[in-house]
């Protein structure tokens, strides 16, 4: 019951901090408006499925993405100059619940910014949102939603360790725009590079979607819900594992200070 | 009072070495000796300070103890336990400040800021608001409880953070240069609480660049030099040391007697 606790107040404090940070702000709120009509534009004479998948769910998508590497992950680094880095890692609940909860605060943002662009695009373009399997994007926009999380906390893993990750999130939020299929398909990018996509859990994500606009059998759309549900236990074992390391080698490294 | 007590902190032999990287094209390592192998024991109840200069090692001291840095070698135990190795039998006993007006969220209210804070310290939530309610009271700050931490005052910050200290009714607090920047009011309004806290029995261990604060508040005082402890003793005890030293037998204050260890004289280890 405890660890709820931990787990509730660090997510509520996290979700009232956040959005408490205009950049955070404009994150979440004003990007998924600019991504949406951006998008609804580049995608408005092209089918209603494209329309629906690209504009609709690509908008939401790369809002929920620069979310997480604009919170998510930098937050250890946040937490590190207000100084409650120290005081969270110290503290008796354990620093991996704590981080947990803090990015479940953030991913709730994020999945609202799906929320607005998709309000957004629908009201402006006024264009048929096309959806074939409800279940199928249930259980993507939630496998999505725990990828993120997993995604994040593995940032926030390597942010923990690494006074310098910050550049690694800076590096990491245009890559997955382009390699995994979120403003476009995947087929055109070299044969090379999409099996790089294949590593990042987006790409699963967003071919599970595809199959609830397009429509898809069970059997087509198998794959993409075990490799994606694969990718993110792996990113979450990996989580786990740095997490179990951090507790020595942060302390040896003096990584929870700013200097 | 101390000899026939087991001390609740023992520090042997401690030395903590950082390494740095510097350049930007051919970096180089560069290493740093912070502690150089200091050793005092702190006993219950017990005020304790910890003078020394800018970089002396004071604040690298109180991370090793409170489990948030490891030592390079040597011994630094709390309760009897190894501060790195053994931190979960410490952590839920402990609790530290950090100078300044860091260690809050400034965009959250005093109240939200301890109510995450008893959560993360697993305070049961059928005992918060009471316990709240008496922090908020002990260090004043009842009235602006729901206000956002940015709104407050330095001196309303830091008495924010040691009712933030006291959620886990520490037997033990590391308090490092908390009087940073107050106002004389403000920083006897500190002491105050300080004192108050001893009283309850709890341990505390000061650092503190302010003498007369040290004067007031410590039993006992080690100063700390360049990664050394140069000195060890109480107030009277250190004064005798220091008259001897310089054959001057004029009633020396804690700075002249802190100057006399710090610039007065050749190093010697205790």
């Amino acid at each position: 019951m405890q660890s709820l606790n931990v787990l509730t107040a660090s997510a509520m404090q996290q979700f009232r901090t956040s959005i408490g940070r205009p950049m955070f702000r404009f994150c979440v709120l004003v990007q998924p408006i600019i991504f949406g009509l951006l998008l609804g534009m580049m995608y408005l004479e092209k089918s209603d499925m494209d329309f629906t998948l690209y504009a609709v769910f690509g908008s939401g998508l790369s809002t929920f993405w620069a979310s997480i590497c604009f919170s998510s992950a930098s937050d250890i680094h946040r937490e590190r100059w207000y100084g409650t880095l120290e005081t969270i890692y110290a503290a008796p609940a354990g620093f991996k619940w704590i981080v947990l909860g803090k990015i479940i605060g953030n991913s709730i943002w994020g999945f609202l910014s799906i929320c607005i662009s998709f309000s957004v695009v629908t009201l402006v373009f006024q264009k048929q949102i096309v959806i074939s399997n409800y279940l199928w994007l249930g259980i993507g926009l939630i496998l999505m939603t725990l990828s993120l999380i997993a995604i994040g906390y593995l940032f926030a893993a390597l942010f923990t360790l690494s006074r310098n990750a910050r550049v690694l999130m800076n590096f990491m939020e245009y890559p997955v725009y382009i390699l995994c299929g979120i403003l476009f398909p995947i087929e055109q990018l070299p044969e090379l590079l999409r099996y790089l996509a294949y590593g990042f859990s987006p790409t699963w994500a967003v071919k599970i979607i595809r199959y609830a606009v397009w429509g898809g059998t069970w059997n087509e759309v198998s794959p993409y819900i075990g490799g994606l549900m694969i990718l993110t236990l792996g990113y979450l074992l990996i989580s786990v594992i740095m997490f179990e390391r951090i507790d020595a080698k942060c302390r040896v490294d003096a990584t929870l200070e700013v200097y | 009072m101390l000899s026939n007590t087991y001390p609740v902190i023992s520090v042997k032999d401690l030395k903590r070495t950082y390494s740095a990287k510097i350049g930007v094209m051919n970096q180089k390592k560069k290493s740093v000796e912070a502690l150089k192998g200091i050793s005092f024991d702190i006993y219950p109840g017990e005020i304790f300070g910890l003078l020394g200069p800018n970089g002396a090692g004071k604040t690298t001291t109180i991370k090793i103890l409170t489990t948030l840095l490891a030592p390079t070698s040597g011994e630094a135990k709390v309760f009897g336990y190894e501060a790195f190795g053994e931190e979960k039998f410490i952590r839920h006993r402990i609790n530290f400040i950090f100078g300044g007006e860091r260690s809050l969220y400034w965009r959250l209210s005093g109240e939200d800021n301890l109510k995450f804070f008893a959560d993360i310290y697993k305070i049961p939530r059928s005992k918060q608001n009471e316990l709240l309610d008496c922090l908020f009271d002990e260090v004043g700050l009842t009235d602006v409880r729901k206000h956002k931490v940015e709104t407050y005052s330095k001196g309303m910050k830091q008495r924010l953070q040691i009712a933030r200290a006291l959620l886990n009714e520490p037997e033990v607090i590391f308090l490092d240069e908390p009087s940073l920047g107050l106002d004389p009011v403000a920083a006897r309004a500190l002491k105050k609480m300080v004192r108050q806290i001893a009283d309850q029995g709890k341990t505390v261990l000061l650092t503190t660049h302010y003498m007369q604060e040290a004067e007031e508040l410590c039993d006992r005082i080690a100063i700390i030099n360049d990664g050394e402890v140069v000195a060890l003793d109480t107030i009277a005890g250190l004064k005798t040391i220091a008259q001897n030293e310089s054959n001057n037998d004029a009633n020396l204050s804690l700075e002249d007697i802190y100057v006399h260890f710090i610039e007065g004289r050749a190093i010697c280890k205790v």
